[in-house]
């Protein structure tokens, strides 16, 4: 019902912009848009469609008439490439306005994610809607998938007539403050306003500002957000996995298993030797990898670090556990926000 | 006494070669192996219709190899074991050539054993966990790269859900297809912690629990989304609670394999507008085909409410590929039918192909529809056929498995080891 609605006062809205003179208010932009993308717009995906939405939302009114008609499947493609709005009987093309008829339109189907970015990018017009039921879809929408453009279209939309709405905005605006706001004093301002709060929004926005990723380094980075240092060796970085973690900086090559070590020399045994080494000696640890060793300096193997250079190369590193929050007066604010609800909790 | 002179005549008729022992125009049997009675009844008489359609149609046509079809109904009655005796029954007593039934994957593992000792043919038509090639089936219905593989991929792609729920019903299918998908998803990179398993018994009905461990998955702010391999009437309670919830489909998503039309027929589906479902056919496919179909069966049926759904199109399209079998066999025989089907195409009801793969599965094209509010489903996405995987690439012990039927004559081949696991899918 109420998309209906929508899709009436929208529609409504083009007409009378049409009415005074019909094919001067044609919009070549769009037409040329629709021309180019047929295939996006026939089939379009999440993944690459924002960009083309984006687009036809800038070609302005019809533009955005377009775009509602698509969220609601009211969109139809004609055999002859052209995209037409349905509105109950009548049929009108989406760039000239013009009716068209004797047309039998494939119907558009955007899966919820496609419909979920159309409607993101309607909502700046849908704030300050006369219509309660759509501004509460705005909110909705943005709600599920703020964005940095849904900050700056709530700070510029008028106060809300309705309290609750208002009060349900403002809990939006600070939400996208913390998130998006250019200036760090003002997120964590933000932070601060939250004090006690545990919705799951808040949550929501709270969490990924905490998150953490583990890097290891000779010192400390001087770029890097560090939340803390870790011991290798300890309950929460095993050794094991520090060496895993130098693996994937590429910081350390693939260990060589005491096994795969002997297999390998066994294979590359010559005149009773192997790397220079006679094999009556390769009963010492130490002597099998020094005779490794001269294999890979051969090149006959690929290189890799035997027990004694994991050992080493994780004593010579360092490792840290830093936030992929660049900010660190917005981390600590987070934190404190975070303390402060399990604090509360407990009381 | 009686009997076993009886017994003995059809031994020696099963050595001879048909020709030598049918009359001409006597009728060729067909069993239909479908619950017309118990909890599966309101799913299973569906295909039983669609069967007796589809042999009004063939002797419509002129029947098969000049000879007119029969359908010997019988009624297993929700019960597996069950299952197991009228196979026996259909096949010993009854005689019949060819079996269209089953549903569940327990009432086919029931079936198995039988069909394989007395050398049947059955041809089972819905989705299933997969793990398992036989050589007396032929699979209609989806394996896991046909609905679950690619749903979750959907579900990734279009919808941006980064952290899962995978919620079952707690029995063969719905665990083998969750490990399947856990594998799946750990492949593609998404960490343990973020996925989440449940299982819940049949018929459940107390969700708030579940669901709001769901919803408070969403804490760190990824998007959430629920797969749902929970079967039969314990869905209606999961979605009623989500609703009541205040969670939309938009919020986390919900992805189900085991609703379909005839499920929705006849339930309130307000709360589920916007959930998913993955199949191979939906009934609102806008083909030639299709309305043709739907316009039989309503025929059929003399009832124009009747929704068709997927499991429908999976046992019209064993059907048709039967009878294509059979005439290019010349013979009923399970071999010469089993040789024959291999490579056979037949129209699908959504515009593209079905083949008889070596494994003895289908290619089958992979549709979601997102659920309106008349109960029917708006496709937002459809794939060119994907041929079926008997044995999932995504867990180990099966990624070496091979089925191939014509060629190794094996439906669980180890490609590693070069060698036959075993012949008979007692596994």
């Amino acid at each position: 019902m109420t998309s209906s609605l929508r899709a009436l006062s929208l529609i409504a809205l083009v007409l009378m912009l049409l009415v005074p003179a019909l094919p001067a208010q044609a919009n070549p932009e769009l037409d040329a848009l629709i021309a180019e993308n047929l295939d996006q717009i026939e089939r379009p995906s999440r993944r690459t469609v924002g960009p083309l939405i984006e687009q036809i939302a800038a070609t302005g009114p019809s533009g955005e008439a377009m775009l509602a008609a698509w969220t609601d499947r009211r969109l139809g493609l004609t055999d002859d490439g052209r995209v037409v709005i349905v509105t109950g009987d009548d049929m009108a093309d989406a760039a000239t306005g013009e009716a068209v008829a004797g047309a039998d339109p494939k119907m558009l189907r955007p899966n919820s994610g496609v419909r979920g970015l159309i409607d993101s990018a309607l909502v700046a017009g849908q704030i300050s809607d006369p219509d309660r039921k759509i501004r509460v879809q705005a909110l909705d929408s943005i709600a599920r998938s703020g964005s940095e453009e849904h900050l700056v279209a709530l700070r510029d939309a008028p106060p809300d007539p309705d309290p609750a709405l208002q009060a349900r905005k403002e809990r939006l605006l600070t939400l996208l403050t913390i998130q998006y706001d250019s200036d760090p004093q003002a997120r964590v301002a933000a932070l601060k306003e939250m004090s006690g709060d545990v919705g799951l929004d808040f949550r929501g926005v709270l969490n990924p500002l905490l998150a953490t990723r583990r890097i290891a380094a000779t010192e400390a980075p001087g770029d890097a957000n560090i939340a803390r240092e870790i011991k290798p060796g300890s309950d929460e970085l095993s050794r094991e996995a520090a060496y895993d973690l130098l693996k994937s900086q590429e910081l350390a090559q693939p260990r060589l298993t005491m096994a795969a070590q002997r297999d390998i020399l066994i294979a590359n045994i010559a005149d009773d030797q192997v790397g220079g080494i006679p094999v009556a000696d390769l009963g010492d640890p130490q002597a099998r990898d020094r005779a490794y060793k001269a294999l890979e300096a051969a090149g006959t193997v690929t290189p890799a670090a035997t027990e004694a250079e994991a050992q080493e190369a994780i004593d010579a590193h360092r490792y840290y556990e830093v936030y992929a929050e660049p900010n660190p007066d917005v981390t600590e604010a987070a934190k404190a926000r975070r303390r402060g609800r399990r604090c509360d909790w407990r009381r | 006494m009686k009997t076993i002179t009886k017994l003995l005549m059809l031994t020696g008729a099963i050595s001879l070669p048909p020709g030598a022992w049918a009359q001409e125009g006597e009728p060729i049997k067909i069993g239909v192996l479908h619950s017309l009675s118990g909890t599966m009844a309101i799913s299973e008489t569906t295909l039983k219709d669609t069967v007796l359609m589809m042999v009004e149609q063939q002797n419509a046509k002129g029947g098969v190899l000049g000879r007119p079809l029969e359908a010997v109904v019988v009624d297993p009655a929700s019960d597996w074991p069950l299952f197991a005796e009228k196979a026996r029954e259909l096949l010993t007593v009854s005689e019949v050539d060819a079996i269209f039934g089953c549903w569940t994957s327990v009432s086919r593992k029931s079936v198995l054993p039988v069909i394989e000792e007395l050398n049947g043919l059955l041809f089972y038509p819905v989705q299933y966990e997969g793990e398992e090639s036989s050589k007396n089936v032929i699979y209609t219905g989806a394996a896991p790269n046909q609905q679950a593989i690619p749903a979750v991929e959907y579900m990734t792609e279009e919808l941006g859900v980064e952290k899962w729920a995978l919620l079952g019903t707690d029995y063969v299918y719905p665990r083998t297809t969750n490990n399947i998908l856990e594998s799946y998803l750990k492949d593609q990179g998404v960490a343990a912690g973020d996925i989440f398993v449940n299982y819940t018994p049949f018929g459940h009905s107390d969700w708030s629990k579940i669901v709001s461990d769901v919803v408070a998955l969403g804490a760190d702010g990824k998007k959430v989304g629920v797969v749902s391999t929970i079967n039969g009437d314990a869905n209606v309670g999961f979605y009623k609670e989500l609703a009541a919830a205040g969670i939309s489909a938009d919020d986390i998503p919900v992805m189900a394999f085991s609703v379909g039309e005839e499920e929705l027929s006849g339930l309130d589906t307000g709360n589920l507008v916007g959930h998913l479902a993955a199949w191979n056919y939906f009934q609102t496919a806008e083909t030639d085909e299709n309305a043709a179909f739907i316009e039989e069966w309503h025929k059929s049926t003399g009832d124009e409410s009747r929704v068709t759904n997927d499991p429908m199109e999976a046992t019209m399209l064993g059907f048709n590929l039967w009878v294509q079998a059979v005439e290019k066999a010349g013979s009923t025989e399970t071999d010469a039918v089993l040789d024959a089907i291999v490579g056979l195409e037949v129209p699908n009801l959504t515009g593209s192909t079905a083949t008889v793969l070596p494994n003895h599965h289908l290619t089958k094209p992979v549709l979601i529809g997102e659920i309106r509010d008349d109960g029917q489903f708006d496709i937002v996405s459809e794939t060119d056929p994907v041929p079926g995987d008997a044995w999932t690439d995504f867990l180990p012990e099966s990624a070496v498995l091979d089925a191939d039927w014509p060629g190794k004559e094996c439906g669980m081949f180890n490609t590693k080891t070069g060698s036959c696991v075993q012949v008979q899918s007692n596994y």
